[in-house]
């Protein structure tokens, strides 16, 4: 059952990357996702960049007819569902590290935090580079060296002194977080590592079990899982569920 | 206390599985073959694989309510056969029964489909029964509703597999009027079948949005599904138990609408052997599916308890003198 919205803003953030602000908050808490349902086109899961904003990369068809909506525009959710950040949490030093539209569930998250965790962010190119100056003690990387260092968001470890037994909170592509893992634990345990993953979402409410990850369903078992909880996963990094179901070795 | 039941063999303990179409697929059974479920069932799939509707393909009406039309996407018998290969032995050592779920427009896929995953399942069960079809397409309930073809698929599975075949039948044809699902279950009987599963989703629900002005689901109308649908499954279930136990001794798979352990209970009363559980299992996280399972077997265990019984099987029926 869904909420009516209006679109109050939209928001340019990056080459094809839009913030769609809601004139209502939802009552969420960072890390949680909402299912954005466009009446004759389809219905897929986001997560939120604020409690009242999705942001959005264009990939597909659904993308495509989102990015033609206007300030004024209605838009169908339902949730919040699954669980967040907050759930791992603890005192302590936190390193957010989020590839591309990743940055949008951490944004989220920090602003719940009370101190300023260390934020590398890392991109393609500076024109897909989303959210720098929402963050405060921001590093950046790029592919191609546009902009901040060259090379991977993994680089950015090497630039600077981090400090054993961090919690590090990780979302983006999943071939970068499992890089990122790896760079994580020269410094914490695995329970100390926080992922949010993504899968092909159809019903949102554990029942179908298109999104399973393993025999984890990201909707209700996730988002954010710890890696203690994925580290033995034999899909993470490898395979996914096609719309059909198909397990498919491609991420 | 044995909550146990037999299916044409094979020991189903507790008597509660999840309904076909529910996790879907092995991976996700794997990791709640610990818990309190006596077996599993996969997502209905056909020879050739299909793709399915586009979302939305679920939404709740009420709390009580919820409709779904999926379309029976799935990839395929191999992709199914490449994924049960992996998984079938875990399930054996757990000494959990897997029963493969399968539907198809034709007797002849259905039987390669049979042939192809024989030996990686411990039963079939052939879906005559889904509401949810695309335009055009001869599968599910098309079959189901016509004791002649129903004869027809069960024959045909039959005669390439010595493992149970479970033939899973709708309300529809009970709620237009209870000689047909009789004449139906009957068919399925004859022709060998080793157990009857009965209901499916019930055709028809729609879930507007007045704000969208649109139906909710891309297919508009879906299988209703959750606790609405109990008196019909509890009935249907009752009258196929009454056409079945003069000339077979065939078990009943009660599904629809079941949340506690009363629930379980009505549908054995009615006659099923072995219940399965669906839309109860909805939002819950594996932990909380855990603790739900425990707790109606707890509650399952109190309530024969109380009945003086000690064997859930002695209940089977009980509700026809």
């Amino acid at each position: 059952m869904y909420e009516h919205y209006k679109i109050t803003d939209i928001v340019d953030e990056a080459n094809n990357v839009k913030t769609f602000v809601l004139d209502k908050k939802i009552l969420a808490k960072p890390g949680q996702f909402v299912m954005l349902w466009l009446p004759g086109v389809s219905e897929k899961p986001f997560s939120l960049s604020s409690d009242n904003a999705i942001t959005v990369k264009r990939l597909g068809v659904f993308t495509e007819r989102l990015f033609k909506m206007g300030i004024g525009n209605e838009l169908f959710i339902r949730g919040p569902y699954g669980n967040s950040f907050l759930d791992f949490a603890k005192e302590g030093n936190k390193y957010l590290i989020a590839g591309g539209t990743g940055a949008a569930p951490l944004s989220f998250f920090a602003e719940w935090l009370n101190e300023n965790p260390t934020v590398l962010l890392g991109a393609r190119t500076k024109d897909e580079l989303i959210f720098e100056r929402r963050f405060k003690g921001v590093l950046a990387s790029t592919d191609d060296g546009s902009h901040g260092i060259k090379g991977m968001v993994t680089d950015l470890f090497n630039e600077i002194k981090i400090k054993n037994n961090s919690q590090f909170f990780i979302c983006g592509p999943e071939k970068m977080m499992a890089a990122a893992v790896g760079k994580a634990l020269e410094h914490t345990q695995e329970e100390n590592i926080i992922l949010s993953l993504e899968r092909y979402m159809k019903c949102g409410h554990g029942i179908c079990g298109n999104c399973e990850i393993g025999g984890l369903r990201v909707c209700v078992d996730g988002p954010v899982f710890s890696y203690s909880s994925i580290k033995d996963n034999e899909h993470f990094g490898k395979f996914k569920r096609s719309k059909t179901g198909r397990l498919e070795y491609e991420l | 206390m044995d909550l146990s039941a037999k299916i044409a063999g094979l020991c189903i303990n507790p008597a509660i599985m999840n309904a076909s179409g529910i996790f879907s697929f092995t991976s996700v059974m794997k990791r709640l073959s610990g818990m309190q479920l006596g077996a599993f069932i996969t997502k209905s799939a056909c020879y050739d694989g299909k793709e399915g509707f586009e979302n939305p393909i679920f939404t709740k009406c009420s709390e009580e309510a919820w409709i779904n039309a999926v379309g029976l996407p799935n990839a395929g018998a191999e992709a199914n056969r490449n994924e049960l290969e992996k998984t079938y032995p875990y399930f054996k050592s757990a000494g959990k029964p897997l029963i493969v779920s399968l539907f198809d427009n034709s007797t002849e896929k259905l039987k390669k489909s049979i042939l192809l995953l024989n030996k990686y399942c411990d039963a079939f069960e052939l879906n005559l029964s889904c509401p949810n079809l695309m335009p055009g397409e001869r599968t599910g309930i098309i079959i189901g509703r016509e004791p002649k073809l129903v004869k027809q698929y069960v024959e045909a599975a039959k005669a390439v597999t010595k493992k149970p075949v479970i033939v899973k039948l709708s309300a529809g044809p009970y709620i237009d009027d209870k000689e047909r699902i009789k004449e139906i279950a009957l068919a399925a009987a004859e022709a060998g079948a080793d157990a009857i599963s009965a209901i499916n989703t019930v055709a028809g629900g729609m879930k507007i949005d007045i704000h969208a002005k649109k139906p909710v689901l891309t297919a508009k109308y879906g299988g209703l599904s959750g606790k609405a649908i109990k008196p019909v499954g509890v009935g249907c279930v009752y009258t196929i138990y009454e056409a079945l136990k003069e000339d077979y001794d065939i078990p009943i798979i009660g599904i629809g609408g079941i949340e506690t352990a009363e629930d379980i209970l009505e549908y054995i009363e009615a006659g099923a052997s072995v219940v399965a559980i669906g839309t109860a299992f909805a939002n819950k996280s594996l932990e909380e599916i855990e603790f739900y399972l425990s707790d109606i077997n707890n509650r399952l265990e109190r309530l024969l308890k109380d009945l003086d019984i000690d064997k859930l099987k002695d209940l089977v029926g009980a509700a026809h003198v």
